[in-house]
């Protein structure tokens, strides 16, 4: 039957396209429909005689539409979804059932005969309350049957905030994850703990991160002087459908191993929203610029108390100890233009307040993704995703370019046996990233000794003043053709270039391609019985390169060089991922009785080598045959694999107590043959009390879980056979020797175990909810490598020795305050505290160190101490604590001291969102307490008199500093000896003196603002647009609370561990504004 | 249809038991890395050993910057780290960079050369040994000899061994060298993988004794070493004996360690500058050195700074030739003319019988050779400084004079000798020149006991200035 023709030629452009769409998306699965060149025809599909189309519409109790309702014609797999606005369409027989259900509300079921129109009106199931997330091998459960915690973020929270790392979405939300977004350059890594550090050196506690049922990658890249950004920045935001947060070895005994330290669930999309076809483009531009800089002093220029600043002379170059801008009107400077004599002239002497934020860019982030997908139950599905991010980072120059294409596929090859594929491809490129920490090519770290009265501007425009015959400030010895900017550093004794120069001419290049494919086979045996299989591939490869032109001054490894250099460093990764699963779930009386056995093998391989030519033989050509001499050569190799074997049991008594236990068997390659094979069990216990007993009427929902779960856990490749020699060839012959570590052949696997209690409480028809969880963790017989004395002839050894436990408790409060019609207001809490205690370490050892760094500030583990003591030079102290003093300046101690800890206290978040019509705002606050840091930028910003804590009324005189003298019999007296201010100063942020410039790294921070607006459906109507939706978003906004001056207690290096605790000229982390869009068609 | 896919499935499932589970045979393969190697030639171990040891003891840090501070050859104007006796262990590398380094690989050449019979080879492992462990006694004192390289044994925290000890051990290693090289011509290797003597057996041994003669007279205030003195033989008998590396200049770590600050590549950070005592002696002298040494200033001076004094780049002092610190330098690890000088001392303090003014001019006239000075201006130079006769004061000061640029052996010399004399820094954190290094920080969190048991020993505990036993 036809029903309309649309003559093509009396529409306009815009027209034509939303009538297509129209068609597309709408009419398809009712109507049928044909093209010409000229006309659209829209006709009703030929139905059958006996079929009837049942229309309506689905809302709860207030009237409110409910979208995605799943419609089902009883026994047959005839079903559809509701729209957007809870209408639907059915062709159905002339008689028999329809079943709505939507999760959380009770299913009906309503008979028909032969009416066309049913609305319905779905009543929330507070029995229930039940949700279904994906856990443990991509296994759906519903969370009333868990006896573990686990945390659930919908895809939406996670887009909603925009951030370009996945990861950072889930800042302060899931109680017991701690995430730091380590600094604001472009691809920076995010340092993830989940309840506490759990191994004692290395980096292997980052918690496991799993997509779609397979475990992926999310190595931190960071090679300790470039971040490289961690793994799961591969993984697109705009893709995920939800992520579960498992937090305990019982949750994760199922994936073996590399769960042990949690696991984060990521389930994709996989096409059009169950709905119909749908396309989805999000466009949006991100605006960040520092968030936390110096505050500097404006007052005083550059020179010594005293010494009027004159450029030439080095001695009196100090950064910011001359005297008062103003006293020197005018000063020979390093852009001083030159006179027809040949004389330089004279420039306004002047203090620049802004010259701190003049070195960084407005980084710019252009973010453009569409997305098309259309599924239809029991037959399809389908999602093909592209997004592109161009990052322009703050540092000048950085820039990460990322690409991703998604495509996801499914389809019912029978009724029962349904094939699902996941092919993704990502590619990041990167023409310069940032070098970090105390390195001469760290930009921060040059920016940062900029005197006052320099303008950063003119630094930047370094060419065109070249050009201009600017003469340069120093000429440095031999032919070094290098721009440094003003300010030669008589306090190190370093010259600092010009940070516009090395970044122009020193470059960190990235690039990644990352291929991760999924194949998915389920066959449904019988009803209650199915084997579900995936065989996944991932392959990446990454190459880093540094291309160093002629004339940067750069230490070669021995030497400071000028001839320009080239390293690169090219890997590939080879993932290999497979399992097989009989998975059973039936009833026998009361009893539901399920479970899974299956198998399970990884293989990860690596394949890499390395190329240095430390001087280029030609200028800025890049090869390793241009090297000077001969360039270094290096290739390296990982490769282990684990096979498994596990099985689970569920069982339930009137889905009111559930008992889930687990086992599993690996065998894993990087272990000695005789303790290769290892088995761990976890045992869950979930009791719904509110349906075993009558609660008060306020009690929604009660359940009580608690679960005892043990992992063991292998270790790297090669850690077993002693490697006996490294060779290299050098001078023409072949130079051998012994390898410095000693390896283990009799390594057993460590072991964690985890015990964990917790309720789910739901107050007042589930608008006050309560997820309360207390844990203890113990990780025994740690596979570590432990220092040797270099005395012993090697450096390290690998051994089973340590423990580590962590105990704690996490608090999620969710409240919906308000809930009306057109506005709503819903609030959430977090809070978590662990407590972390190194118990033992190897017989014989008292610390293990976790990184040295500059002036040998340190983070160690110590027995019987939390993990990550930082152990430095303190002030050295009488009895009564005063602060000893000799000749006027503070007296730092004899021997390194502990002088804080590198982990937080306790983590807390609060957020709130405000519904209106519309409009969606959210506003979130996070915060991280106790910690502490030590900061070389505060060291230096105060050594050369630059920040503004060196501002005194005796800055250009003396001090007497409170404290004490030693008479050396054991009495004290009051200091009373005068010395002069600078070198007081001076003396306290001096090299090797740590406790000046220890902090509190506790902070409170304005995580994110969100404001979203959907336009009215009656104006997106009018469009050829299903939904438009508009988006402001402020992400890291404020710091509300700090006692660290100067830099972002957030901050860090990179996300390793031996990163944490130190600021070492950290980039700056980022105060970003992002403006969204997202339209769907 | 239905049958078909359960087989399918039920191949699917059999197919991956079989290749998931039950076989980990190829584990073992997994589990080997394939870069690296178990077994080379023996004599690989050879270059790496010598090229570590000319690295070490030239080290920037250690072999030049506090040991030439201290002895006043240079002295910094700014960052006055060495000049003020702060020393810092963690640029320390000495101490890890020869005990992980050419002690372990020496070890197994010793121990494969054994099971080979190839005792030449053997000898002139242990002839390197010494030479690494004189290094480490010699600037530290008390350290683990007895245990070290145990931890195959068990023994992971090595005792410290006494110096006395450790001496009496290098000096019957350095006998048996003697005896196993008696007769050798030629060690039994390519002899391009022997860096310093191309495989020549007496060369070695040569060095060998005249390493034993230079370790008797550090030890002579302590122990009665005259009758082994003279019995000596052979020893270093003219410059081609000479125990020396020059380095390529060209690829890394066979660079001479300090250009990079001090050579034509320097910067000039810490404002390296000849030192006073060291510049005041060669203008009293006139010696021809002083223009291969120091750079004349603006005025055509030489003119040398005080420790005490510091200074920025705008200063009049000299610099440092940068030729004498090229890139292509050489490590001398011992040459004939520091031999001569040894000996002059010897008969000065009559241990051997000799003349010691006829002594003392060869060991200038050979050092000056090798320097390329002209033959005019050596013999106006040698017969200038011994025309007066000689004593021990003027061996020890030329002795001083002609080690320039081999600052750690140089001090090791002075710590016994402590002429000429020079005024420690007012300005330094202890009031003496120091003796000896700090024991490396990371001993402290790995090896505490066995440290701090020999700190104890000391007689001002773990300090710069605390004596080592043959000290002044």
């Amino acid at each position: 039957m036809k029903l309309k023709t649309i003559q093509l030629s009396t529409l306009n452009h815009i027209s034509k396209i939303k009538y297509l769409i129209y068609l597309c998306v709408l009419i398809t699965p009712i109507w049928g429909y044909s093209f010409s060149s000229k006309s659209i025809n829209i006709e009703a599909k030929s139905l059958n005689s006996q079929d009837i189309v049942i229309t309506g519409k689905v809302t709860d109790v207030n009237g409110q539409p409910i979208p995605g309702v799943n419609i089902i014609e009883k026994n047959t797999s005839n079903g559809v979804y509701t729209d957007f606005d809870g209408n639907y369409s059915i062709s159905v027989n002339k008689e028999g059932i329809l079943v709505f259900s939507f999760i959380g509300f009770e299913s009906q079921e309503i008979a028909f005969t032969d009416s066309n129109r049913i609305d319905v009106v779905l009543v929330e199931d507070s029995q229930q309350l039940d949700q279904v997330i994906v856990t443990a091998l991509g296994e759906k459960r519903s969370v009333k049957s868990l006896g573990y915690a686990a945390t659930n973020i919908k895809g939406e929270s996670i887009t909603e905030t925009a951030q370009n790392n996945v990861i950072n979405s889930l800042i302060g939300k899931v109680a017991g994850l701690d995430i730091s977004n380590t600094s604001g350059g472009v691809g920076s890594s995010s340092r993830i703990i989940l309840r506490g550090v759990k191994t004692i050196g290395g980096d292997s506690d980052q918690p496991l991160f799993v997509v779609d049922g397979v475990p992926v990658s999310n190595s931190i890249r960071s090679n300790g002087r470039v971040d490289y950004g961690n793994g799961i920045s591969d993984i697109n935001p705009d893709d995920i459908a939800e992520i579960t947060v498992l937090k305990s070895a019982a949750a994760a005994a199922l994936y073996g191993s590399s769960g042990a330290n949690g696991v984060i669930v990521i389930t994709t999309k996989n096409g059009g929203n169950g709905k119909n076809l749908g396309v989805q483009v999000n466009s949006s531009i991100a605006l960040s610029t520092p968030l936390r800089l110096i505050d500097y002093q404006n007052e005083y220029g550059t020179g010594t108390v005293g010494n009027e600043y004159n450029y030439f002379d080095g001695v009196n170059n100090s950064a910011g100890w001359g005297n008062a801008f103003g006293v020197q009107p005018t000063a020979l400077q390093w852009n001083s233009p030159v006179d027809e004599n040949g004389d330089l002239v004279p420039l306004d002497y002047k203090a620049y307040p802004d010259n701190g934020r003049d070195f960084y860019d407005t980084g710019v982030t252009r973010d453009n993704s569409i997305s098309i997908g259309k599924s239809e139950k029991d037959k399809y599905n389908f999602k093909l995703s592209l997004r592109n991010i161009d990052e322009k980072g703050m540092i000048p120059t950085t820039r990460l370019k990322r690409n991703f294409i998604t495509f996801n596929a499914g389809a019912y090859i029978t009724k029962k046996f349904k094939v699902n594929a996941s092919l993704n491809y990502s590619n990041i490129d990167s023409p310069n990233r940032a070098t970090t920490q105390n390195f001469s090519d760290n930009p921060i770290k040059m920016a940062l000794i900029i005197p006052r009265h320099v303008d950063v501007n003119a630094l930047r425009n370094y060419k065109e003043l070249l050009a201009n015959g600017v003469p340069l400030p120093f000429e440095i010895t031999g032919d070094n053709p290098e721009v440094i900017a003003p300010g030669w550093d008589a306090i190190s004794g370093d010259f600092f270039p010009n940070p516009f120069f090395t970044l122009d001419n020193n470059k960190n290049i990235y690039s990644n391609d990352r291929m991760f494919s999924v194949l998915n086979l389920t066959y449904n045996i019988t009803d209650w019985l199915s084997i579900d299989s995936r065989v996944s591939k991932e392959f990446i490869g990454e190459k880093k390169e540094k291309k160093t032109n002629e004339g940067v001054r750069l230490w070669n490894g021995s030497q400071y060089s000028y001839k320009g250099s080239y390293f690169r460093d090219q890997y590939t990764r080879n993932n290999t991922f497979a399992n097989v699963l009989l998975k059973g779930h039936n009833k026998i009386g009361s009893f539901g009785i399920g479970g899974l056995i299956g198998v399970e093998t990884k293989e990860f391989i690596l394949d890499g080598s390395n190329q240095r030519a430390d001087e280029l033989e030609l200028p800025n050509l890049f090869h390793i045959n241009n090297a000077v001499g001969e360039p270094r050569l290096n290739q390296y190799h990982n490769h282990t694999k684990t096979n498994s074997a596990f099985g689970q049991l569920d069982i339930d008594y009137k889905k009111q107590i559930y008992l889930t236990l687990t086992g599993r068997n690996d065998w894993n390659s990087t272990l000695p043959k005789s303790n290769r094979s290892f088995f761990y069990p976890s045992a869950s216990l979930s009791l719904i009390v509110s349906d075993m007993v009558k609660l008060p009427t306020a009690f929604s929902y009660f359940k009580l879980r608690g679960n005892v779960g043990r992992v063991g856990i292998g270790t790297g490749a090669y850690q077993v056979e002693q490697s006996l020699l490294a060779l290299k060839r050098l001078t023409g012959v072949f130079e051998a020797s012994v390898a410095n570590g000693i390896n283990n052949p009799t390594l057993k696997p460590t072991r964690t175990t985890t015990y964990e209690i917790g309720a789910d409480i739901r107050l007042f028809q589930s608008r006050l909810n309560f997820d309360i969880a207390a844990y203890i963790g113990k990780s025994e017989d740690q596979i570590q490598r432990v220092q040797l004395p270099a005395s012993s002839g090697y450096s390290s050894r690998i051994i089973n020795a340590g423990d580590i436990e962590n105990k704690g408790i996490e608090i999620a409060i969710n409240t919906t305050n308000i809930e009306g019609k057109d506005f709503s207001w819903e609030s959430s809490i977090t809070y978590s505290k662990n407590i972390n205690k190194v118990l033992s370490l190897a017989p014989g050892l008292d610390e293990l160190l976790i990184a040295s760094r500059y002036s040998q500030i340190r983070s160690v583990a110590r027995a019987g101490e939390p993990y990550g003591q930082l152990m430095g030079y303190g002030y050295k102290r009488d009895l009564e604590g005063n602060i000893v003093h000799s000749n006027g300046y503070a007296v730092k101690t004899d021997e390194q001291i502990v002088l804080g800890n590198v982990t937080p206290d306790w983590l807390g978040g609060f957020s709130n969102t405000f519904k209106y019509k519309g409009l969606t705002l959210t506003a979130q606050i996070n915060a991280r307490i106790g910690g502490d840091m030590f900061s070389l930028t505060n060291q230096w910003a105060a050594r050369r008199g630059l920040s503004k804590s060196t501002l005194s009324p005796n800055r250009s005189g003396s001090i007497v500093a409170d404290g004490v003298i030693d008479q050396g019999n054991g009495v004290y007296v009051a200091n009373n000896v005068s010395v002069p201010y600078q070198n007081y100063i001076e003396n306290l942020n001096s090299y090797g003196f740590h406790e000046p410039v220890i902090y509190d790294a506790s902070y409170v921070k304005l995580r994110s603002l969100q404001l979203y607006y959907t336009l009215p459906k009656k104006i997106v109507n009018q469009l050829p647009f299903q939904s438009i939706r508009f988006g402001v978003i402020g992400s890291n906004l404020a710091i509300l609370y700090s006692k660290a001056p100067n830099f972002d207690p957030e901050g860090a290096s990179s996300a390793r561990n031996s990163d944490l605790g130190f600021d070492e000229f950290n980039m700056p982390t980022a105060k970003t504004y992002t403006f969204k869009v997202s339209l769907n068609f | 249809m239905k049958n078909i896919i359960i087989k399918i499935t039920s191949i699917f499932l059999i197919f991956s038991i079989i290749i998931f589970t039950g076989c980990e045979d190829n584990f073992d393969e997994i589990n080997t890395n394939p870069s690296e190697f178990t077994e080379v030639p023996t004599h690989f171990f050879l270059p790496g050993s010598i090229l570590t040891i000319a690295n070490a003891e030239n080290h920037y840090y250690d072999g030049y910057l506090y040991p030439s501070t201290w002895i006043q050859y240079t002295t910094q104007g700014q960052s006055r780290d060495a000049t003020s006796y702060n020393y810092q262990d963690v640029r320390s590398r000495i101490w890890s960079t020869i005990y992980q380094g050419p002690l372990v690989d020496l070890d197994r050449i010793v121990v494969l050369a054994d099971q080979e019979n190839n005792l030449p080879l053997k000898a002139v492992a242990m002839t390197l040994k010494a030479y690494s462990y004189t290094l480490l006694v010699n600037t530290f004192g008390d350290l683990p000899y007895a245990e070290f390289n145990k931890v195959d044994q068990g023994i992971n925290q090595p005792i410290y061994d006494l110096q006395s000890e450790i001496f009496n051990n290098i000096l019957e290693n350095l006998r048996e060298v003697d005896t196993l090289l008696e007769g050798v011509s030629a060690i039994d290797i390519p002899l391009e993988y022997d860096l310093i003597y191309n495989g020549d057996a007496l060369k070695w041994r040569k060095f060998a004794n005249s390493l034993r003669f230079r370790l008797l007279i550090q030890l002579s205030e302590i122990r009665d070493v005259s009758s082994e003195l003279s019995s000596i033989a052979p020893v270093f008998e003219n410059a081609s004996d000479n125990a020396m590396y020059q380095f390529s200049g060209v690829n890394v770590g066979d660079i001479y360690p300090p250009s990079s600050a001090l050579g034509p590549d320097a910067t000039e950070g810490q404002v390296h500058r000849m030192a006073a005592p060291l510049i005041s002696r060669m203008n009293q002298t006139n010696d021809p050195r002083r223009s291969l040494y120091a750079v004349a200033n603006d005025d055509g001076q030489y003119l040398g700074a005080y420790t005490y004094e510091t200074f920025g780049l705008n200063n009049n002092y000299s610099k440092i030739n940068p030729q004498f610190f090229d890139r292509n330098g050489t490590a001398t690890f011992m040459d004939y003319s520091e031999l001569l000088f040894l000996k002059a001392e010897a008969v000065a303090r009559n241990l051997i019988v000799g003349d010691e003014v006829d002594i003392l001019k060869e060991a200038i006239i050979s050092h000056m050779q090798e320097l390329g000075i002209s033959q005019s201006e050596i013999d106006q130079y040698t017969n200038n400084i011994v025309s007066n006769g000689t004593n021990l004061e003027e061996i020890y000061t030329e002795k001083w004079v002609s080690m320039f640029g081999r600052g750690l052996q140089a001090w090791i010399d002075y710590k016994r000798t402590e002429i000429p004399t020079l005024i420690p820094n007012p300005d330094g954190l202890i009031n003496e020149i120091p003796k000896r290094f700090t024991y490396p920080l990371i001993e402290q969190s790995t090896n505490s006991i066995n440290k701090n048991q020999a700190i104890d020993r000391l007689e001002k505990g773990d300090v710069l200035d605390s004596s080592l036993i043959w000290t002044k």
